[in-house]
């Protein structure tokens, strides 16, 4: 009977410690890593949609409004069709500003501001190039002002200048340093909770094969 | 001990096993169409899920008791419902209303084109202007690719459906513009003043345009400057016939920007090269031009805006003298020209918009022929004011008032002739959305005029509907009055004249998506008295009536498509065009001199990644002019031949001391086609000249260079030793 009490008081100690509740955790667990499956578009909407149910319930958590819209910013890659981009980011871009009123000036929310612009670019590549690709990099360098240790924000800063032409500022020579600082950040990197953006760190790696020969480090010398 | 957690377990089990309902449905919209993406849930819960591709959606829940079951997509209104949870399964098919929404809602396109970054459905953007071959930057140049809207010759204007090129007005921010164009002689070609890039929207109307505006029988061309400049920046233009360079200056506090540009042309390379072959050249063009904007955001909502350009010119000519061959005429022309336009907007309350707006234009044209003085000026001051009201979310009006004050001055030798005008206009006009996909625009406008002592009153009324998730139907029917041109104000009429006038009626039909346009308008205008004459004892002057009526009817065809080919971009216009009319010196009404049966245009543009080149060519066909031939019984018989041109041009985008650098070439007519615009008699009938392009091709080359300052430049200054620390 004592032990059964005792545990009955470890578990609530534990909804009071984070802050969180255990349903949440649990939930948010196993919907991160369902959106570590998606495929399509249609599945990252309705992960996009699990993370709006998670955070209309809760109500102050800033998490699933910032999932919320990270999964929609990565739909519109999958679905690759410019007349779905801008009435799905226009939703994200709404998930991302109430994740930015529960946790302001976090460098996380910058990346995820910064990738939703960037995203508008795909409708007229021409035409928005020049306006959303100046906003997409003001976001990110504040994303690295407000954390210079956010590896996301050094890989996706170098990513979108490895697809911008030499002329308008871009180019391998400028991306590829970024990217190798960005792999070197995600080592040595340590999420505040395991709920916490973790990811990125398989990306920045293929992005890398675009950079050339390996470091002088990783050669592997014959015996 | 064993028996309280048996008895737990149980409880647990037993407890789950009550409360589990699984609900599921089929969501659709109000027009039965599924829904599939919504999100089906619970308030207040964690639990829900996602309609699938057909609109049904099935979950599980432990919750019990009432709940609220919410059914949420974007654009449709939210459905809630209280239920309660009894275990086992339910079912829930929802209807969801669709939301009104402006941007997905009908457009009214009848007569109109818009090229403009910010609305969806737009049929060319600025950039497209600038990179279209054969326009060489002109914005008139490159709506002349449209269909409806042709050149004529070597005229400057715009001609528009079978209206002369008077029937067009430019209008910018809201104001009417005196002289878009820069001034020339007759068959010497010009261009239109103001640069693209100076303009965030052009809507090109080919009729029955807005209430808002007036003044101009046919069309109207609709352009409105940029609001704020997205960051500093500089910019330096260099060509063998131009050399120009331009600041922006975008100050820290995000509300200020001040900017001004000088250019200076002088075509005398030019001549040495391309040999004009209609005329001598005595001095070539040059000219100094200097601009000046300033911005200011008043408050989040409102914003200054200043506009001022200044240009002066001059060149000189020798012209051959068709009733006396081999006598020549020396004609020069010193032109001086001052603009000024500013103009403050501001939303008054979240329903309420005021716009007021005030220009100045001065141009002096000092022409001189054979020491005879025939030189022209003009000015005009203008004033305007116009709100903008949602009464509801479906219902907007628009209404205001403008003034005007006019001088026009001609010389003839030592006489000059001057005519003054007050004009004064008031408008009002109702875009109703009676629903998503139906919408209608009425409106009327009200002029008078001091020197034709009348007032007009013009309903204009149109109706689009969306007959499609990308297609819509559209119509237009209105009025539109244009008081005579000053020639022929300036003497006393015998009869009073008054205003001209032209009845539209328009029906489009236009399927649009982000890659593709197609659009087809069919149109149908009627002329009332236009101004006809009547020669007297006296050389050169008339008698003005308002006797002249016509018609001009036709089809117009558009199609644009960026998809099918990789990297390309290309449309293809055609336009079809009968009309007749009977003005000026015209015995009868017969197709006017500017008016071509079948005009045919083909732009292409194609993007080379690998080399940072876009090429471009324009082809264009016009199937020739009415010209006059005394010889022929028949008032303007005959035609003019068959009219081909083919322009190139590539844009080589590069790098320069790591600036952006634009190194652009362009040659028209390549084929060297020979292009007969008409012919010209003397009087006696027996000679006639070949009236044709100056020069048969030409090929221009120009290096732009821009320079950004700011915030834009942490990229490259991003100090990664800094970050690993």
């Amino acid at each position: 009977m004592k032990n059964l009490l005792t545990i009955i008081c470890f578990m609530s100690i534990g909804v009071t410690a984070f802050g969180q509740s255990p349903k949440f955790n649990d939930a948010m667990t196993k919907a991160l890593a369902d959106l570590d499956t998606c495929k399509t578009g249609d599945a990252f909407v309705a992960m996009a949609n699990k993370f709006d149910r998670i955070a209309m319930a809760e109500k102050n958590q800033w998490l699933p409004f910032y999932y919320s819209g990270l999964a929609r910013a990565t739909a519109i890659y999958v679905y690759n069709d410019a007349s779905k981009i801008d009435a799905i980011l226009d939703i994200a871009e709404k998930s991302a500003a109430t994740a930015d009123s529960l946790m302001p000036e976090n460098s996380e929310i910058y990346v995820l501001k910064s990738m939703i612009l960037g995203g508008r670019i795909m409708v007229d590549p021409m035409t928005r190039g020049q306006m959303y690709g100046m906003q997409s990099m003001m976001m990110m360098s504040k994303a690295m002002t407000l954390d210079a240790n956010n590896p996301r924000a050094y890989y996706l800063m170098g990513q979108s200048l490895l697809y911008t032409p030499p002329q308008f500022g871009g180019g391998a020579d400028k991306a590829c340093p970024l990217l190798q600082t960005s792999k070197e950040k995600y080592a040595i990197f340590v999420p505040a909770s395991a709920l916490h953006p973790n990811w990125g760190a398989d990306q920045v790696e293929e992005a890398l094969k675009q950079c050339g020969s390996a470091t002088p480090t990783e050669e592997k010398t014959d015996k | 001990m064993k028996q309280i957690f048996t008895l737990l377990l149980l409880f647990l089990t037993v407890g789950s096993a009550f409360s589990q309902t699984t609900i599921s449905g089929v969501v659709t919209d109000n027009k039965n169409n599924t829904l599939p993406g919504a999100n089906i849930f619970l308030k207040d819960t964690y639990d829900g899920t996602t309609s699938d591709l057909d609109g049904k959606y099935s979950f599980t829940t432990t919750e019990t008791g009432k709940q609220i079951f919410t059914v949420s997509f974007v654009g449709y209104g939210n459905y809630e419902d209280t239920i309660e949870l009894t275990s086992g399964a339910m079912t829930i098919n929802v209807e969801l209303k669709e939301l009104f929404n402006e941007l997905n809602a009908v457009v009214i396109t009848a007569g109109a084109f818009e090229a403009s970054d910010e609305k969806k459905n737009t049929i060319l953007k600025p950039l497209d202007i600038v990179t279209t071959a054969g326009a060489d930057g002109d914005i008139y140049g490159a709506l002349e690719t449209l269909p409806g809207a042709s050149k004529v010759g070597n005229d400057d204007g715009l001609y528009v459906r079978g209206g002369s090129d008077y029937e067009t007005k430019t209008v910018i921010d809201g104001m009417t513009v005196n002289n878009p164009y820069y001034s020339t002689l007759p068959d010497i070609p010009s261009r239109g003043r103001f640069q693209p890039f100076m303009f965030k929207g052009t809507v090109f109307s080919t009729g029955g345009y807005s209430a808002e505006y007036g003044q101009a029988l046919s069309s109207a061309v609709i352009l409105n400057t940029e609001d704020m400049p997205e960051y500093s920046a500089s910019g330096l233009s260099l060509a063998p016939i131009f050399v120009g360079a331009f600041h922006t200056q975008k100050f820290k506090n995000d509300k200020t920007a001040l900017g001004g540009g000088i250019n200076y042309t002088n075509l005398a390379l030019f001549d040495e090269v391309y040999v004009p072959t209609t005329f001598e050249s005595l001095k070539s063009v040059e000219a100094v031009e200097g601009s000046l904007f300033f911005r200011q955001k008043t408050s989040k909502t409102g914003i200054i805006k200043l506009y001022a350009q200044k240009e002066s010119s001059d060149f000189a000519v020798r012209v051959n003298d068709i009733d006396s061959l081999p006598l020549t005429d020396d004609i020069s022309l010193g032109n001086n020209y001052n603009y000024v336009n500013i103009s403050y907007r501001e939303l008054l309350t979240k329903n309420w918009g005021m716009q007021l707006g005030t220009s100045y234009s001065s141009n002096k044209d000092n022409i001189i022929a054979d020491g005879f003085d025939v030189g022209r000026a003009d000015q005009s001051t203008q004033g305007k004011v116009a709100f903008n009201n949602a009464i509801t979310e479906k219902i907007k009006i628009r209404y205001g008032a403008e003034y005007q004050y006019q001088t026009y001055d001609q010389n003839a030798g030592d006489i000059l002739f001057t005519v003054n005008e007050n004009y004064a206009a008031a408008f009002a006009e109702s875009d109703i959305f009676i629903t998503n996909d139906l919408a209608g625009r009425i409106g009327v406008r009200a002029e008078n005029s001091e020197i034709l002592d009348k007032t007009n009153i013009a309903p204009r009324v149109s109706l689009a509907y969306k007959t499609g998730k990308n297609s819509q139907v559209s119509f237009a029917y209105g009025d539109f009055y244009q008081t005579p041109q000053p020639t022929y104000l300036y003497t006393t009429a015998v009869s009073p004249l008054t205003y001209e006038k032209a009845t539209h009626f328009i029906g489009n039909y236009q399927y649009v998506t982000n890659d593709r346009t197609f659009r087809v308008e069919g149109y149908y205008k009627d002329y009332d008295n236009l101004v006809t004459q009547e020669a007297t004892d006296i050389p050169f002057v008339n008698n003005y009536f308002n006797e002249g009526t016509g018609y001009a009817k036709g089809i117009d065809v558009f199609f644009r498509d960026k998809k099918t080919i990789k990297y390309a971009d290309y449309w293809i216009s055609y336009s079809y065009l009968d009309t007749k009319r009977k003005f000026l010196d015209y015995p009868e009404e017969v197709t006017p001199t500017f008016a071509a049966q079948h005009i045919f245009s083909l732009v292409y543009k194609h993007y080379f990644p690998t080399i940072n080149t876009q090429v471009s060519g324009t082809y264009r066909y016009i199937s020739g002019w009415p010209y006059y031939n005394p010889n022929n019984p028949q008032f303007l018989g005959d035609v003019s031949p068959d009219l081909h041109n083919l322009a190139i041009s590539a844009s080589y985008l590069t790098s320069l001391w790591g600036n952006f650098t634009v190194v652009f070439l362009s040659w028209d007519n390549a084929p060297q086609f020979d292009q007969i615009y008409g012919y010209q008699y003397s009087s006696d009938g027996m000679t006639r000249v070949e009236n044709r392009a100056p020069i048969k091709s030409t090929i221009f080359f120009g290096v732009f260079i821009s320079i950004l300052y700011g915030e834009d430049r942490r990229v490259n200054d991003i100090d990664i030793d800094k970050s690993e620390e």
